[in-house]
């Protein structure tokens, strides 16, 4: 659990950084709100797979599909 | 505001680009080397159906000077739709550029960095490839236009050095498993690096003369087509077939055979000269595909969060590299057809059908 928690401490703090840097740029657009609006949405994603993915929520889809890829290929 | 300066580059930048972009991860995998004796058949076909491909993507381009993926999505299906179709380009760049940085990470853990976290590695590409995007497509073309030209001269003269192992004899008896299964083969192994050119359009607006857009497309499938041809046969008349087919990396094989000096660095050049402008075309298409969807100019603000969202999906793709190879041979030329054959075909004929009908009233875009 310790090391999970120091994964998603850096995964803020390289999310964090990256706005950091950002934010001047975003200001100095000329339609702020629609800019930062898309901006923080792919923070947002960016944030949340990495969260499902560190606690390991996401489910093993090659696993999952396997049948389904072996039917449509023929290949084992 | 500040003004926004259009990136132009010539179209022997925009060949080396795009070269560099099919070369991309199939200089290290090699995948023609399964079909063994017949690969040298197979990596023709590849040529043949990456030429029939690219041709697809550049009448495209040459009907729509000027306008990038998502515009002509608009121009063909309508502002709604076109805009949809676009964000499915969207989530298919982004999970090319994970492929693709997973693909090279996988190498250098395995090859050159074996005790390095592999997301280090990933980490460690992906700020070079953030940095190069940001600077700009201009300063992409000239890197390009320097370092595949490297990258093709440490080829060659990794080919001379290998002649006196060359044993041609790998390739007999000719056409041992029939002539249907290499051509199939080969089919499928074109679509797979030359269909990814669909994403170049985002790229080819900016090529200073836009009549040169099919030659620039051509020399640049030729020039990635002849690299790897030779590569593959290369690596089977030195390997043999066996070896191979079943060697993760042929490559970096062949190169460890070199007499009296090491030479691996150099692939390790190689490597990463391909990868990093793989990433960097995809990584731009991803923001310029974003920037298009939302009518945004200035779209190089979401280089860096795409970035970091690139590793992430990347670490997140699979769980290890066998299942990834699965994937890439069996799984990935299914949906390729799909997603960069089938559909720039519905927009070649919808556009041609536009093209003739005079009373067809386009679309202007905002």
């Amino acid at each position: 659990m310790f090391m999970e928690v120091f994964e998603l401490i850096g995964l803020l703090f390289a999310f964090a950084v990256i706005t950091f840097i950002d934010i001047p740029k975003l200001n100095a657009t000329a339609n702020k709100k629609k800019y930062s609006a898309v901006y923080y949405t792919i923070i947002a994603v960016g944030i949340l797979i990495g969260v499902l993915e560190m606690f390991q929520f996401i489910p093993d889809y090659d696993k999952s599909l396997a049948f389904f890829f072996q039917k449509i290929t023929g290949v084992k | 505001m500040k003004l926004l300066k259009e990136e132009k580059i010539s179209s022997y930048q925009m060949v080396m680009l795009i070269a560099g972009y099919f070369l991309g991860s199939s200089i290290i995998l090699n995948p023609a080397a399964q079909d063994g004796a017949d690969a040298w058949f197979t990596g023709l076909v590849n040529i043949a159906v990456g030429f029939l491909i690219v041709s697809i993507t550049a009448t495209l381009a040459m009907l729509y000077p000027g306008k990038s993926l998502v515009e002509i999505l608009i121009l063909c299906f309508g502002r709604t739709m076109g805009r949809i179709i676009g964000f499915f380009y969207l989530i298919f760049a982004i999970w090319l550029s994970g492929v693709t940085l997973l693909t090279f990470s996988n190498y250098s853990t395995s090859v050159s960095y074996p005790e390095t976290p592999i997301l280090f590695i990933s980490i460690c590409y992906m700020l070079i490839i953030a940095f190069a995007v940001k600077i700009g497509l201009e300063a992409m073309g000239r890197i390009s236009e320097v370092l595949i030209v490297l990258a093709i001269l440490i080829s060659i003269v990794a080919l001379l050095s290998l002649v006196t192992d060359f044993h041609p004899d790998a390739f007999l008896p000719l056409f041992k498993n029939g002539i249907a299964k290499p051509a199939v083969s080969g089919l499928m192994g074109g679509v797979l690096p030359f269909a990814e050119v669909f994403l170049a359009l985002n790229i080819l607006p900016n090529l200073n003369d836009k009549k040169k857009t099919f030659k620039s497309l051509t020399l640049a499938m030729l020039v990635a087509g002849g690299v790897m041809y030779l590569f593959t046969v290369r690596n089977i008349s030195v390997l043999g077939v066996n070896m191979a087919s079943r060697n993760v990396f042929p490559s970096e094989k062949v190169f460890r055979l070199m007499p009296v000096i090491d030479i691996i660095p150099l692939l390790d050049i190689n490597v990463i000269v391909f990868g990093i402008l793989k990433v960097s075309l995809a990584l731009y298409a991803q923001a310029k595909i974003l920037g298009d969807i939302f009518g945004f100019k200035e779209f190089k603000i979401y280089v860096l969060p795409l970035a970091a969202l690139d590793i992430i999906v990347s670490n997140t793709l699979y769980p290890d590299f066998i299942t990834q190879l699965y994937v890439a041979n069996n799984i990935v030329p299914l949906m390729y057809v799909p997603v960069l054959v089938v559909m720039p075909l519905i927009m070649l004929i919808i556009s041609l059908i536009k093209k003739n009908n005079p009373n067809e009233q386009l679309l202007k875009l905002e």
